[in-house]
């Protein structure tokens, strides 16, 4: 008996662990092109990045890709040279002049510093009806953080729909004004030796701007006609958060359709679905969503992006303060309403409420 | 009982052993987009298809001219060892014709091929160019659509230029060849059996600079007068460099070429004026920089000179031209910069008007054109004076290098000027003085480092006498160039 033990005694330590090596892929800085290109007013601007490169954790910093030659060329063969903004480094402009066609393919090409070249497939332009009207719906959201619930105002596009094509919409939102209010008579100034009691000096002016701002929308708007060919359809088409400032009076926004092609719509629907994934299991598992943006010399590399070309109708409205069914709660500026970045006294001189 | 076992364990491995039959998936190939289609340039792109590894020992595309791809052109990609997509371009196409293309790949010894798409070359075509006027040598931007990049020449009249860069088909930059004789010329870009004529016609920059004669005895001599008038071109008064007063003058006729002295009368003098018909003013140094002024005032007859009545002020540098034959005097040192002073011929009397609207000096030059004095200023400001009016309109700018200290030149041909020539500089412009358009001439030739001694016009040709500056050393004679604007 103890001799069986010993045995086994002796087996014991004699367990080996091997230590696991893995070969991680050391990742690449990717050429990102983002675009759009459309039958609305110019100019339209182009964006090349380089990914950050990723491994446990995210390396570096998303950099512009910079000193390029960006052209758009339709299937005439006329080109558009796009210019490199002096500050928005890696951002690509038209000339303001330049529209999109309907009926025409474009394609983006860039030649980069480094002699590199680059092409998309060819992106058609299709017709893109008009919005009918828009429809306001005030939206609450569950807030992680407060038992006071976000809230904002969703758009309501009613388009009609036409029967003779396949039609993909996507919509953005356009620039913004909205009379933003402050309260001068509050401020008070920082601390300073002359002032280290933070006296206050209420300013005479000025509680009244309009203040202009680009609102992106947090999702992608995107649909396929595939359920109402050839109706007329109510789609929600942008959502603008009430941040306490833009509902308070009145608020301006152009709301844009764009027709864009097929495989833009497939895109686009992907990267929704992927930034939408809440974690669950009938989440879509993470994957690279290939664009139309091919390496000349390297058909293999992975190009991210999409460069679209499309139809883009416009609408313009104005929401009051009463068209919304709940609001946040009024948040105050206790100084001049000029000091905020984007504001002014003068109201554009297209305001027509 | 082990006998039924081992029946048992038999027939259970026969269970385990079922054929499979292997079923392969097809192989496909598709041609996809067409992503580039120019002038005589395609680029296209196809996809192997199978989910299986696979060799294909030959892909690329087929193109032809009529669907049947009867004697097709053929671009080959070589040898692929995975699915997936591959890209061909290839040049050399007829410009605006119909061609079939269509992928394909050889796989175990068999042809696939993809489906076949359509697709017609583009037409050339030129929208613009510039600039419209240039050197030889420059480079030049044809603007346009489907410029092949073998097979695109670009000519200047008859001279065909080097093509340096064709950028995506759709800009030319082309270095512009050596004239012919011409100074405009038609622009013809030839693709293929195509010519492309341009309506805007581009045009050389022109102006030639000839080397005429050289101020006799081999001496510079600075702060001289010249003039012009139908004895000849007389430059004189002054002082030689680094040296005494220079006290007479020399005369050039243009048409025999030749330097005749000539004798002045008066005391010689630095800084004073001089007009086809007068000269005065001036004086001697006696200090540095303090002048004795000259007060004679004379008349001048051909190469004579007749004496007036003094000047009843000091004129030291002033500005002097002839205008509907009075003598204008602009200008001037101690004091007399923004003076204007006007002698009338007729009555012997001197009169003032408004003072000028800037200072002038010697430093600037002075012109006449029509019924305006035009000015060149020292600072490149272009101002014209209208004596009926006695009013001052600031015109243009000079766009040229001003070089340091002003003591520019100009000349009025026709409704020309050709002003330039700061000190320091060799540039020399046109100013069409009714439009107001201005166009960079042929520099001048010659010692870089020097200043206008004087000039003159004479039968549409400019003519300009230069001097090195007085502190450059040397055995440099002053040299008298003959300018024609337009020749090359």
């Amino acid at each position: 008996m103890l001799r069986r033990l010993i045995y086994i005694f002796f087996f014991l330590p004699l367990s080996c662990i091997d230590p696991y090596q893995v070969d991680v892929p050391e990742g690449e800085q990717l050429l990102t092109v983002e675009g759009i290109i459309s039958t609305g007013p110019g100019p339209h601007s182009i964006t090349l990045t380089r990914s950050a490169t990723y491994g446990s954790v995210f390396q570096g910093l998303i950099r512009p890709v910079t000193l390029a030659t960006v052209v758009i060329r339709d299937n005439e063969g006329n080109v558009t040279f796009l210019t490199e903004g002096t500050e928005a480094k890696g951002t690509y402009t038209t000339p303001a002049n330049f529209r999109a066609q309907i009926g025409k393919s474009y394609t983006l090409q860039i030649l980069t510093a480094e002699g590199k070249v680059y092409t998309s497939t060819p992106e058609k332009v299709e017709s893109v009806p008009e919005i009918q009207s828009v429809e306001i719906r005030t939206v609450t959201l569950p807030n992680k953080n407060s038992d006071f619930p976000r809230s904002g105002v969703q758009l309501i596009a009613e388009v009609r729909d036409p029967a003779d094509q396949n039609n993909f919409y996507y919509w953005r939102n356009g620039p913004a004004v909205y009379i933003l209010e402050t309260r001068p008579d509050l401020f008070t100034p920082r601390p300073t030796e002359a002032n280290p009691n933070r006296t206050p000096q209420p300013k005479a002016c000025c509680i009244q701007c309009f203040r202009y701002e680009i609102s992106y929308n947090q999702s992608l708007f995107v649909v396929n006609d595939d359920n109402f060919n050839g109706l007329t359809t109510r789609i929600p088409a942008s959502f603008i958060e009430d941040d306490g400032f833009r509902f308070v009076n009145k608020f301006r926004i152009d709301l844009k359709q764009y027709s864009i092609s097929q495989g833009a719509y497939r895109f686009l629907r992907l990267v929704k679905q992927q930034a939408e994934i809440s974690g669950s299991i009938f989440d879509p598992p993470p994957a690279t969503i290939r664009g139309n943006m091919i390496s000349l010399d390297n058909p293999d590399e992975v190009v991210l992006g999409y460069f679209m070309a499309a139809g883009e109708t416009s609408r313009r409205i104005y929401i009051d303060k009463n068209d919304l069914t709940f609001k946040q709660n009024r948040a105050i500026i206790p100084d001049d309403c000029r000091v905020v970045p984007g504001a002014s006294v003068d109201a554009p001189a297209d305001w027509n409420p | 009982m082990r006998k039924l076992l081992s029946v048992f364990i038999f027939y259970l491995l026969l269970v385990f052993c079922a054929c499979t039959e292997e079923n392969e998936t097809p192989i496909l190939v598709a041609t996809e987009d067409l992503l580039f289609v120019g002038g005589d340039k395609i680029r296209i792109s196809g996809r192997l298809l199978t989910n299986r590894e696979v060799l294909a020992t030959d892909h690329g595309f087929l193109f032809s001219t009529e669907s049947s791809f009867s004697s097709p052109i053929t671009l080959s990609l070589g040898e692929k060892k995975n699915p997936g997509r591959f890209i061909g371009e290839s040049k050399g196409f007829k410009v605006g014709q119909t061609y079939f293309a269509k992928a394909y790949a050889e796989v175990q010894g068999q042809r696939i091929e993809g489906d076949v798409v359509q697709l017609q070359t583009l037409i050339p075509a030129v929208e613009t160019f510039f600039p419209t006027y240039a050197l030889q040598g420059a480079e030049l931007t044809i603007q346009g659509r489907n410029f092949p990049e073998g097979g695109t020449r670009v000519f200047f009249g008859n001279q065909e230029a080097q093509i340096i860069q064709n950028l995506f088909e759709s800009r030319l930059i082309v270095r512009v060849p050596a004239p012919a004789g011409q100074i405009i010329v038609p622009l013809r870009i030839v693709i293929q059996d195509k010519e492309i004529i341009l309506s805007t016609r581009f045009e050389y920059q022109s102006g030639k600079f000839t080397k005429i004669a050289e101020f006799p005895e081999s001496i510079r001599i600075y702060d001289n007068l010249s003039f012009y008038n139908s004895a000849g071109f007389h430059v004189g008064l002054g002082r030689i460099r680094l040296g005494n007063p220079y006290p007479g003058f020399q005369r050039f006729e243009p048409t025999s070429r030749t330097w005749t002295k000539i004798d002045f009368p008066g005391e010689p003098r630095r800084f004073g004026f001089a007009t086809s018909n007068f000269l005065g003013g001036g004086g001697t140094e006696i200090d540095r920089e303090i002048y004795s002024p000259d007060l004679s005032f004379w008349k001048i007859n051909g190469s004579d000179f007749e004496r007036l009545p003094d000047l009843p002020f000091q004129s030291i540098e002033p500005l002097a031209v002839e205008w509907n034959s009075n003598l204008f005097l602009f200008g001037g040192r101690a004091g007399d910069s923004f003076k204007v002073r006007i002698f009338n011929p007729a009555t012997q009397v001197w009169s003032e008007r408004k003072p000028a609207p800037f200072a002038i000096e010697g430093n600037s030059a002075i012109s006449v054109f029509e019924n305006k004095i035009i000015f060149l200023s020292n600072t490149g400001d272009v101002w014209e004076y209208l004596p009926t009016l006695d009013s001052w309109n600031l015109k243009t700018s000079y766009p040229g290098n001003k070089g340091q200290l002003g003591f520019p030149m100009i000349q009025i041909l026709g409704k020309k000027a050709y002003m330039g020539l700061f000190r320091r500089t060799q540039e020399i412009w046109e100013l069409d003085l009714e439009t107001g358009v201005w166009k960079a001439k042929n520099p001048i030739i010659g010692f870089p480092q020097s200043i206008n001694a004087g000039s003159f016009q004479l039968d549409g040709a400019i003519y300009i006498l230069r001097t090195a500056e007085e502190s450059v050393f040397g055995n440099l004679p002053m040299e008298l160039y003959k300018f024609d604007p337009d020749a090359i």
